[in-house]
């Protein structure tokens, strides 16, 4: 898809195949549903404004609107950090209702193991499977080089491997 | 029960290999651990309300249909958007920029010689006399009041400037406003103006004495001097004599007149008076001597020739070649000092941009770190 193709249908094809993997991944990386609702409209907005100047060699249509998405995740936390008393709402659950017992083990032993990355491994890890994004596509979002990108999610992988995640059991 | 391997070190994917499983394309357990952990994480995640979802794709639809933007945005943004259209942007304001220096400088330059060419107010009100000068003289004056100065002068100078013919007019006229500026005046003047020929003008100006080196000096930023020719001649014993002449009948003045006072008869009386009568005629004369003597030690002779070159006739080979030469200099020069201006310019802006986007990169980074 190039530039002068993010046309209006186009673009409505890309929201509907993007917008819940952009909210997936802000509301994962932000706890809350307000700012990760507020992060994705504006992710949405930004990319359909810089429409006409998206440079799309620099990457797909999908990997510009994570990498929006993503700055503009990241301001919002820098927002809270001047801000204590901002998002004080993460306390709300965030997940989606599991069918059986066994996924919500699954789940919950997902978000434990999640939970024991350090904050950049599990941005890169969310950034990854909610963005679906090649490690070029990665390296380019977090302004970082191909081969780091590669390191980093490989760390995080091998820390989500050594969690007890790693050696589940299942029936 | 059983343990599902968790991709390793051992038998680790790498990038192209994990794509590769995450989009179906690679079968194993590791690939299917991944594309299982892959779900897990995003089921993690609610999905977005349905009705935030319906709001979110009318404001998108909106936002799609909206007009482009103005003309000019546009025009702005292709020329913002292509690093060529910047660069050719930046060089002609930087250009610009350059050409209104040249012409501020200029100005200001121009404006200087001015100042200098034509002398403050304030320094000609109260035109001060050099040593050469002789004191101020007056018709009542007495010569035994005024003490009689050291060295007196008369000088006289003949300054030749060449300029173009064209400019012949406008060079006499700097030099006889130069002449008014120094508290001196046009004496004499001829200004021979020849349409493609040579033209020629010659003024004299009479100046304070005091003035004449500032006023020769002046002249040389109207135009080229050529030939600068100054002389001096002593005139203190010209004025020492008339002053001596003045003194001795104005002695005899006081003798007739006490002699006058003790006549008798009217014989001695008439006769003293014919004596003083003629007595006031020499010390009229005397008193115009001395003031003559003195104003040429105050007042100098300048005499300025302006020559103007002989006009071209016509355009030659050469006469364009020498011309484009000049053009291209001059366009050489702005150029430069356009670069000079551009240069530090756009590399301060690039710095600055690095340091901002690589500032709000860390900035964002550090988010992360809680």
């Amino acid at each position: 898809m190039s530039a002068a193709d993010l046309g209006e249908e186009s673009f409505d094809a890309l929201y509907r195949e993007c917008v819940a993997d952009v909210h997936g991944y802000a509301l994962s990386l932000l706890g809350d549903r307000a700012s990760a609702e507020d992060v994705t409209a504006l992710a949405f907005e930004r990319l359909l404004r810089a429409r006409r100047r998206l440079d799309l060699r620099r990457g797909s249509p999908r990997a510009l609107l994570f990498t929006i998405a993503r700055n503009a995740a990241l301001d919002e936390l820098r927002r809270r950090k001047r801000r204590p008393d901002a998002g004080s709402a993460a306390a709300e659950s965030l997940a989606a209702a599991p069918a059986g017992v066994e996924e919500v083990e699954r789940r919950d032993s997902v978000r434990r193991a999640l939970a024991g990355l350090s904050p950049r491994e599990r941005e890169i890890v969310l950034l990854k499977f909610h963005g679906q994004l090649t490690n070029a596509e990665l390296a380019r979002a977090m302004g970082i080089s191909e081969s780091n990108a590669g390191t980093r999610l490989h760390r995080a992988l091998e820390r989500l491997r050594e969690s007890p995640l790693g050696a589940r059991e299942v029936a | 029960m059983k343990v599902i391997r968790f991709p390793g070190r051992d038998d680790s994917l790498d990038g192209e290999a994990i794509d590769a499983a995450l989009n179906g394309e690679l079968a194993g357990p590791d690939a299917l651990v991944l594309r299982e952990l892959r779900e897990d994480i995003r089921g993690l995640a609610a999905a977005p309300e349905p009705e935030f979802e319906a709001e979110l794709q009318v404001r998108v639809a909106e936002w799609a249909r909206e007009r482009p933007a103005p003309r000019r945005t546009r025009l702005r943004r292709r020329i913002v958007d292509s690093p060529g259209r910047s660069l050719a942007l930046g060089g002609a304001v930087a250009t610009a920029v350059a050409f209104l220096l040249v012409f501020v400088l200029a100005s200001g330059q121009k404006k200087e010689i001015a100042m200098e060419v034509f002398p403050k107010k304030s320094e000609i009100a109260v035109p001060h006399h050099a040593h050469q000068s002789a004191p101020a003289f007056g018709a009542t004056g007495s010569a035994e009041s005024s003490p009689a100065p050291a060295r007196l002068q008369q000088l006289g100078a003949s300054v030749a400037l060449a300029t173009g013919s064209e400019a012949v007019q406008e060079a006499a006229d700097a030099v006889t406003r130069l002449g008014t500026s120094y508290g001196g005046y046009v004496a004499s003047s001829h200004v021979q103006v020849r349409k493609g020929g040579a033209s020629e003008a010659q003024l004299v100006l009479s100046l304070p004495s005091a003035k004449l080196s500032q006023a020769i000096a002046a002249l040389g930023r109207i135009a080229p001097e050529r030939a600068v020719n100054q002389e001096s001649q002593d005139i203190t014993s010209s004025y020492n004599s008339a002053r001596r002449r003045l003194a001795d009948d104005e002695a005899v003045r006081r003798a007739l007149l006490r002699a006058l006072a003790a006549a008798t008869t009217q014989g001695q009386i008439e006769s003293l008076r014919a004596r003083l009568a003629g007595n006031r005629q020499e010390i009229s004369r005397d008193r115009e001597v001395l003031h003559s003597v003195s104003q040429r030690a105050a007042n100098a002779q300048l005499e300025v020739t302006i020559e103007g070159g002989r006009a071209h006739e016509g355009l030659t080979l050469g006469i364009g070649a020498r011309d484009a030469g000049d053009v291209l200099q001059v366009a050489g020069g702005v150029l430069l000092i356009g670069l000079a201006v551009l240069v530090p310019l756009a590399l301060l802006a690039f710095a600055w941009s690095a340091a901002f986007r690589g500032l709000r990169r860390r900035r964002r980074e550090a988010a992360l770190d809680r």
